[in-house]
């Protein structure tokens, strides 16, 4: 039975265009960035001989200010915020989920604690915080990588935490819970035997959503001279230098922007044909 | 008035096609109140939307409606919407069928303001009379349909199919939610209304009360057209004897088993497998057999005719 | 009512609370000794420890944490934001100064917004799954796909650039509010399309609109005095929800327009480590984001007539 409604979510998966569509553009980006080496040259690499070529044979999206071929550093980019953003999701993901499920499942003075903080952090605009606490960061711990992943940490865990709790607190209610709790089952295996089968699903869409959403952020600090700092190559950052040439270099602009939000459209089209997939699940299964 | 000749509405679904109607036909006499009868999922709903032709995309229909001596299923979208509220009128099932941000006394004049041109004001007063006709308080017009109760809400809906003096009203299970004390005063204002009706219902004892003929609907077929008082007194399909033996007052025998789904519905006779008297002949489809002014559709007459021919 | 507001801005203290104690704590989070910086700022590279202790003791700082807190918030309700550390202004003054242009930004993007997104959000719900609907899906996903900021450097190569049409930064006339106003509002409406679409459709599906036709009600009068009005509830909450954003707009077109809002203040106060205007702007944005919850959820009271007259 369950591998049958496996082969059947599958199939429902694959027929969807949106996940399709989504998939494939983040395969594709994916293996640029696991390539890298292979298909790029050496993004740190200047050349004040070769600066600002517009695009041409041996510089497909031109150099820039310091001759740098933009194409490497596009495709080194991928890995750059790919990974930051991964590892801020993950991170976010742990604490949200971990937060949302204990206060939906233990209630009372533990949920109102965590229910205001929640409130508290939705109440600020993500990205003012976010310049906030960058700002802050860079002055306390000085440059590095870090300061942007615990900036963006601070204000992404809370709509995973917000989505978990609502779903604990809709399954606590639950017959088949009640029951187990009566027979005495630990809390910790009402957590995983039922919380983590029924959470899986919304938590897949909302992380992928999500991952848009962060990378938009990473980009967006970049941008600002507040992310990932030079020379590492940052799809926002290379924006950022490159807004000085808009006049006579615009594709130091044009391209990175280009993967940024093909990168996040593919997050976005994933994201919600997977919601789609599961709402029509829903839909069948009542 | 209104006749409907051989009428089909499948509707195509992910699971199949589904046969709502099937192969029906009557008509309606002017000034008569016609009920169709049958349990819910009959198909009988979705026979009204489709004389209003008020049907979702995916519906199929085929056959005739015939109406005045035009065919609506061929009439354009324009000529269509004249006819709508204005020479036949619905009264939908209650409850949900109220727009909840406008005031009632606004859409039981809509019908008059669309089709009449007339001012608001004028509309109004119109409806404060059929208000008044209907037993309700004019100065609650303003009022919005969440401040109503279920059987001043039917009343509304009334009101609002009464509005821009159709000549034939729809009523679509009028007495749905209600309960016997209300469903007593429905019957009272529809007694009072004087007009030709089509009245859809599972509730036979309102049938009983009100009806001039009932015509008896069985998984998307009508099996028995009769005038009411022969219907009620010697109901000829042995669905239709089975409904009114279910009835508390006849000795509350449930008919057995359960209406077949209709979208692989059995072939031949639909009722075969719950019917007492099947015999071989009920897998073929059964012939519609006129005995006097009544209409069946069972092998059981058909048996009885022919041998009263051979005798 | 009265009760009802009560108890809603009751439940708005513990969070305006919080906000002000996380904006409060970011200056605490700084790091070396804040009242070093400031004498730096005034008196140049290197400030006598007399110096030093003096800025200490005017800015509070010696202080424990607690005391600088409620002397902060009690300075803050009447206000008064304290001083700039680089300017050397009210922080309040800074804020007035840059904030019209911040709200000029808003409403030119919020009006224009609304009215694509309601237009386009109305044709997608009419023909849902035709093309017109997946254009106006591709176009919303391409919304929050898009980085403004990239956006907006893309339409000043093309209008300023190449075509000379349009001023590329600044602040000014109508001329120079066109291109922030586009690059914000393509973003800004996407979601806003899809809501009111699915809010439409999810109408359209009731019974209310069925009855309506049934009416003989034309199309556009079916939609939009029947289902855009009950969606209009949903949709004016969520969009006045937006509203917050009237404080600080949107950061990244500020910035690359150069427009001297509130949003670009927040940035170069970052670069200049004046941290109590950062600290400001924190706790001003929470605090509008809380209060225009409110005011939306009194709003929604006032026009929902099932709460409006509700019991």
């Amino acid at each position: 039975m369950e591998f049958a409604q496996g082969t059947i979510f599958r199939s429902k998966l694959l027929n969807n265009n949106l996940c399709l569509i989504g998939f494939g553009i983040l395969a594709f980006i994916t293996l640029m960035g696991v390539l890298a080496p292979v298909i790029a040259k050496n993004p740190y690499k200047t050349n004040i001989a070769e600066r600002l070529e517009p695009p041409n044979l041996k510089h497909p999206f031109g150099t820039d200010q310091l001759g740098r071929d933009v194409y490497s550093r596009v495709v080194w980019g991928v890995r750059t915020t790919l990974l930051v953003a991964l590892t801020i999701s993950l991170m976010s993901m742990s604490i949200g989920c971990f937060l949302g499920a204990i206060a939906g499942y233990f209630g009372g003075i533990v949920d109102d604690i965590i229910g205001r903080v929640i409130d508290v952090f939705l109440a600020i605009p993500e990205l003012v915080f976010n310049i906030a606490l960058v700002g802050v960061f860079c002055l306390a711990y000085g440059e590095s990588i870090w300061n942007v992943i615990l900036a963006v940490v601070i204000t992404n865990w809370v709509s995973y935490a917000r989505i978990m709790r609502g779903i604990v607190l809709s399954l606590k209610e639950r017959e088949f819970v009640l029951c187990e709790k009566a027979l005495g089952a630990g809390d910790l295996y009402i957590l995983i035997r039922h919380v983590m089968p029924n959470a899986i699903g919304p938590m897949i869409v909302l992380a992928t959503l999500n991952m848009g959403n962060v990378i938009m952020t990473i980009a967006s600090l970049g941008f600002l001279g507040l992310g990932i700092q030079p020379p590492t190559p940052e799809w926002g950052q290379m924006i950022n230098a490159g807004k000085n040439y808009i006049t006579t270099a615009p594709w130091l602009t044009f391209f990175p922007g280009l993967f940024i939000a093909v990168s996040i459209l593919g997050f976005n089209l994933l994201g919600e044909g997977l919601q789609e997939v599961m709402d029509r699940e829903r839909i069948v299964e009542t | 008035m209104l006749r409907v000749e051989n009428l089909k509405v499948h509707f195509k679904t992910e699971l199949g096609i589904v046969k709502a109607v099937d192969r029906v036909s009557f008509d309606l006499r002017e000034g008569e109140k016609f009920t169709l009868i049958g349990e819910s999922g009959s198909g009988k709903s979705v026979l009204a939307q489709a004389i209003l032709r008020l049907l979702p995309e995916n519906a199929i229909v085929a056959g005739k409606i015939i109406f005045k001596n035009r065919n609506i299923l061929e009439l354009s979208e324009r000529e269509m919407r004249k006819l709508r509220g204005k020479e036949i009128a619905w009264i939908p099932q209650s409850q949900n069928s109220l727009n909840p941000v406008l005031s009632v006394g606004f859409q039981c004049a809509e019908p008059l303001i669309e089709h009449f041109k007339v001012s608001k004001r004028r509309a109004f007063s119109r409806v404060f009379k059929i208000f008044k006709f209907l037993g309700i308080e004019s100065k609650k017009a303003k009022n919005y349909p969440h401040q109503f109760s279920g059987g001043m809400k039917q009343r509304v809906l009334v009101a609002m199919g009464l509005s821009a003096e159709p000549e034939l009203l729809i009523a679509d299970e009028p007495t749905k939610g209600l309960d016997a004390n209300k469903i007593g005063q429905i019957i009272k204002i529809f007694k009072k209304i004087n007009k030709t009706m089509l009245i859809i219902t599972h509730d036979l004892r309102f049938a009983d009360k009100l009806s001039d003929r009932v015509a008896v609907m069985y998984c998307g077929e009508v099996v028995e057209i009769s005038p009411a008082k022969d219907f009620f007194s010697s109901p000829l399909h042995p669905y239709s004897k089975g409904l009114l033996d279910s009835l508390p007052s006849r000795g509350l025998k449930p008919i057995k088993g359960f209406q077949p789904s209709m979208i692989d519905s059995p072939k031949g006779c639909k009722f075969r497998e719950r019917c007492e008297h099947s015999i071989e002949a009920c897998k073929k489809t059964p012939p519609v057999i006129t005995l006097n002014d009544r209409l069946v559709r069972c092998w059981l007459y058909a048996k009885r005719r022919e041998i009263e021919k051979n005798v | 009512m009265k009760r009802y507001i009560a108890k809603r801005l009751l439940q708005t203290i513990p969070t305006l609370f919080g906000v002000s104690l996380l904006s409060f704590s970011l200056l605490y989070l700084f790091p070396g000794d804040p009242a070093e910086f400031v004498a730096q700022i005034r008196y140049g590279i290197e400030p006598s420890p007399q110096v030093v202790e003096e800025v200490r003791r005017e800015l509070g700082l010696n202080e424990p944490f607690l005391i600088r807190y409620v002397h902060w918030l009690s300075h803050v309700i009447r206000g008064n934001f304290g001083i700039s550390w680089t300017e050397g202004e009210p922080v309040i003054k800074l804020i007035m100064q840059r904030f019209p242009a911040s709200a000029e930004l808003f409403f030119a993007t919020f009006a224009i917004s609304i009215a694509f997104a309601v237009f386009l959000g109305i044709l997608s719900a009419i023909y849902k799954d035709k093309a017109i609907d997946h254009f106006c899906r591709i176009f919303s996903l391409l919304g929050i796909s898009i980085p403004s900021f990239w956006l907006g450097l893309m339409l000043i190569w093309i209008f300023s650039v190449q075509l000379h049409l349009l001023p590329a930064f600044g602040y000014g006339g109508l001329r120079h509010l066109i291109l922030p106003v586009l690059t914000w509002s393509f973003s800004f409406m996407a979601i806003k399309t899809r809501f009111v679409r699915s809010c439409l459709i999810e109408e359209l599906s009731k019974e209310y609109v069925v009855v309506a036709r049934a009416k003989g009600l034309k199309d556009r009068v079916v939609v939009l005095r029947h289902a855009f009005r009950n969606a209009l509830i949903p949709i004016i909450t969520y969009f006045s929800l937006s509203i917050h954003h009237l404080i600080i707009g949107s950061i990244m077109v500020e910035v690359v327009f150069s427009w001297p809002g509130l949003g670009s203040l927040l940035v170069e106060s970052v670069f200049k480590r004046d941290f109590p205007v950062v600290q400001a702007l924190v706790l001003i944005s929470g605090v509008m984001f809380v209060f225009v919850n409110i005011a939306v959820d009194l709003l929604y009271a006032v026009i929902d007539p099932r709460i409006r007259y509700g019991e």
